[in-house]
């Protein structure tokens, strides 16, 4: 392959010793040097390419905990409060008020065949402390002739209208636990946890269906690159659970037209189930034997505990401020280290989903115990989500070579529920440590979850270095972090946790040309602007991928 | 519709030694079992088409962050089989919540028998103060209707009155039954089969030696109060363990309802068809009486216009 040489406004390497530049050369997918257009032209004959002459090119962001079932909000109407980036460029505008909702609903009821049953996707009542529970009788004004079926964001609850409690029969009689009933003792429409959310049977099969589709992939892969994202991840890999879907994935994924490497992070067991760590760990260890230098699977996602804001994360004392602590481990301690043992002695790290900080606790304890036996000291296991891990857990995370990957996103998504709602202001403010992180030498990295939040690097750094919330409030002005520190968690840091950073994560000689191509540099602009800079789109392994409309 | 038995309990309790210890004395159902401890490699379809024996591998819980409810997959899976059980024995995990787990058992198809947690009688106490995971146990044991006290050979007898005193103030609705090895009446834990009259007072055989349960059937004539029985199965002086049987309600006198009780917990469910009433009832004397506990559920009933 010919050599080629990007001229642009500025490249910013991420890599200490040659941090800027203004072009960079590539050769089969690699880059061959990184300075000015003069020192990249010592390589020999080359070609110039000047598309990004007034752009910055950074390293390709690489997401270190993302979902690739984002791809739903393509497959569902949306009616989610915040504004989530479609595919095409477009946006799906948040609904913000029950009247949006109602007005979103009508307009997909419009467009779907008769007969079908209409599915929602992402509707948060957290964001509606004043209104009633939304119920059937909100969604009967949309349609009382065709089933309804909005899934909240959470998962774990639906709301149906009539019409769908009337095709599925659930009555009063129905004795499933989780379905909501009006003061006469009517179901009001509101279906909690999975068993309740069951007997809405159609519904529920498709959404069910939609889930593992290696399809998702393609559409993920628009996602990234829309937003500068070259490596993303799947942190709820099921390639260990449904083997029969590998080679579906890896296809989709070393597809030319696919524009991200993704990495894996497979569940040895559904969380809250316990497995054989160490027949996973051999599967593990067989799958990765299968990689490619877009498809990878190296290592094992444990989920110990949920969610804060529902209640569900192992909190240590004095716990949740309001509402009912429903916090608990999905996985005993003891199976923990035999877990993470299984892993790490097959040089596979784990990255396990904490948000509670007991859950940290019993992590690292676990991690702990297996490197006092076992000495691979550059395991890189990571402490997932570290919402709310203490700094005393910091500094054991630091001295034990533990890794954090922050949600970040957090802070301005639900900084003013944790404040007023989850932890208190006290602790809100010393949630999502990044700044105490850094200090203990934690390597760090910050995520989306995407899926949860939109996938894309620039709203988590914004976050992590101005912890503003939706209110405008600076939600624990001491966590902040610099703008290159956000940078680095979102390219090299992340690469870090995935045992990749040699390939990628850094402009350098011999790494993937893998670029972010933006409008302004992160490390310039106004740090308030950070989330707003203009994305042009990535290069991936050499490969140029515009996003719409560039 | 299939019967369902939640068995739950902490990480080495002694599920699993239970669990053999019915299937190797039988149920005299067909049963399936889901065990979720070593769900490595397997889901849903897969699981389902690999049923091998009687054992399936099942998962619970909710990925964090998908859309699948994996155990629902697998329970719609089996009640679409062809040759769907008549029993499904649940093995929860290590650290489930046996109580939000039995709702899964409450789909359409499946009705719950109960909910039955092994606790470990050396370890229960200490484990149920821990830091950690001494919530996750405590509401393990609030789940229980009936609650196995294994292993009550390696604590002395004074140990064991004492856990059972505590017992009572944690997991006020549960019936503790000591058990060595897991060994304890089938019956007990999978429920009685009313299906098949049984004489008055029949001791159904399954005698080991500290075994004293005895059973009992009522055939009620006409419309049961329905708070009065539930006072029934609330009333620890009864010491009823297990009962499930069919009756009719004064307060839905158009329908038959399915009732099974584990402990001081119960659950009514509609059924379809005719046929007689009875309620099969076990317990372990001397606090249960069969006389005076069928003098008492024969007080409560009302003679059919
Ligand atoms: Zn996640």
């Amino acid at each position: 392959m010919p050599t080629k040489i990007y001229r642009a406004r500025q490249v910013v390497t991420m890599h200490r010793s040659n941090p800027i530049g203004t072009a960079v050369a590539v050769r089969d997918g690699r880059i061959l040097a990184v300075g000015t257009y003069d020192e990249c032209a010592q390589w020999g004959e080359h070609t110039i390419d000047d598309t990004f002459a007034d752009k910055v090119i950074v390293p390709g962001f690489v997401e270190a905990h993302g979902h690739s079932m984002d791809a739903l909000v393509v497959q569902f109407p949306y009616v989610g409060y915040f504004d989530y980036p479609l595919p095409d460029g477009s946006v799906a505008r948040g609904a913000r008020t029950y009247a949006d909702v109602i007005e979103r609903l009508r307009q997909a009821d419009a467009a779907l065949p008769d007969g079908d049953v209409l599915i929602a996707n992402a509707f948060d009542p957290i964001y509606f402390p004043n209104e009633p529970r939304l119920t059937r009788e909100h969604l009967d004004l949309v349609s009382t002739t065709r089933p309804i079926f909005v899934r909240h964001a959470s998962g774990h609850l639906a709301t149906v209208n009539s019409a769908l409690l009337a095709k599925e029969g659930i009555t009063r009689d129905c004795s499933t636990p989780g379905v909501a009933r009006d003061g006469n003792g009517e179901p009001n429409g509101e279906l909690q946890e999975p068993p309740a959310m069951s007997l809405a049977r159609e519904a529920s099969r498709i959404v069910s269906r939609g889930s593992f589709d290696p399809s998702v992939v393609g559409v993920h892969a628009q996602l990234c690159r829309n937003a500068g994202v070259t490596t993303s991840s799947e942190l709820s890999g099921v390639m260990l659970l449904l083997p029969k879907l590998e080679d579906a994935w890896r296809a989709a994924v070393d597809a030319p037209t696919s524009p991200v490497r993704m990495v894996l992070y497979n569940l040895p067991s559904a969380p809250g189930s316990s497995a054989d760590h160490d027949a996973a760990a051999d599967a593990a260890v067989a799958l990765a034997r299968r990689d490619t230098p877009k498809f990878r699977n190296r290592g094992a996602k444990l989920v110990l505990d949920g969610s804060i804001q529902g209640w569900t994360a192992m909190l240590k004392w004095p716990g949740y401020i309001t509402g009912t602590d429903h916090g608990q481990l999905l996985m005993a301690p003891e199976e923990m280290v035999e877990a993470v043992r299984a892993f790490h002695r097959r040089r596979l790290n784990v990255h396990a989903h904490c948000n509670g900080n007991a859950t940290a606790e019993a992590f690292i304890d676990a991690v702990e115990e297996v490197l006092a036996a076992d000495a691979w000291l550059d395991h890189r296991h990571v402490v997932q989500h570290s919402q709310t891990t203490l700094p005393a857990q910091y500094r054991r995370m630091g001295r034990l070579g533990l890794c954090a990957n922050i949600f970040t996103n957090h802070i301005w998504y639900w900084g003013d529920q944790h404040a007023s709602r989850t932890l208190g202001p006290d602790r809100a403010r010393g949630m999502w440590a990044c700044r105490t992180a850094l200090e203990e030498r934690v390597p760090l990295s910050i995520h989306t979850d995407s899926g949860v939040t939109p996938i894309g690097s620039l709203m988590p750094m914004w976050c992590a270095v101005n912890r503003v919330t939706v209110s405008g409030q600076v939600l624990g002005e001491h966590e902040r972090i610099t703008p290159y520190e956000a940078l680095h968690a979102a390219t090299l840091g992340a690469a870090f946790q995935l045992h990749m950073d040699r390939e990628i994560g850094s402009i350098e000689p011999g790494k993937w040309a893998d670029f972010a191509v933006l409008d302004d540099s992160p490390l310039d602009v106004d740090p308030m602007a950070i989330r707003d800079i203009g994305v042009w789109g990535t290069v991936v392994g050499g490969e140029v991928h515009a996003a719409p409309g560039r | 519709m299939i019967d369902v038995v939640v068995i739950g309990g902490y990480l080495g309790a002694g599920k699993t030694t239970l669990l053999n210890h019915l299937l190797r004395e039988g149920t005299g159902r067909s049963t399936l079992v889901l065990v979720n401890d070593f769900g490595t490699v397997a889901v849903a379809d897969e699981l389902v088409a690999a049923r091998d024996g009687e054992m399936l591998t099942l998962t619970n819980g909710c990925v964090c962050c998908s859309l699948a409810s994996p155990l629902i997959d697998t329970l719609v899976g089996i009640r679409e089989r062809a040759d769907a059980p008549e029993l499904l024995i649940v093995e929860a995990s290590g650290v489930a919540d046996p109580e939000p787990l039995s709702h899964h058992a409450m789909i359409p198809g499946f009705r719950l028998s109960g909910i039955v947690v092994v606790a470990d009688a050396e370890t229960i106490e200490a484990r149920a103060g821990h830091e950690l995971v001494g919530r996750t146990v405590i509401r393990q044991l609030r789940s229980a209707g009936l609650m196995v006290l294994n292993k009550t050979d390696l604590v002395g007898p004074a140990a064991i009155e004492r856990l059972h005193d505590w017992l009572r103030t944690v997991a006020p609705s549960a019936v503790v039954v000591d058990a060595e090895h897991g060994a304890v009446p089938v019956a007990m834990v999978v429920g009685p089969q009313p299906e098949v009259p049984r004489p008055h007072g029949y001791h159904d055989g399954h005698a080991h030696h500290h075994d004293v349960h005895r059973t009992v059937t009522w055939s009620p004539v006409g419309l049961v109060d329905r708070a009065a029985l539930v006072g029934v199965f609330e009333d620890e002086r009864t010491g009823i363990v297990r009962a499930k049987g069919v009756v009719r309600f004064a307060d839905r006198p158009e329908r038959r309802e399915m009732v099974q009780v584990a402990g001081r917990r119960w659950h009514c469910s509609p059924v379809d068809g005719d046929g007689d009433d009875a309620l099969v009832l076990i317990g372990l004397p001397p606090a249960f009486d069969e006389a005076t506990l069928l003098d008492r559920l024969a007080a409560m009933v009302n003679a059919r216009e």
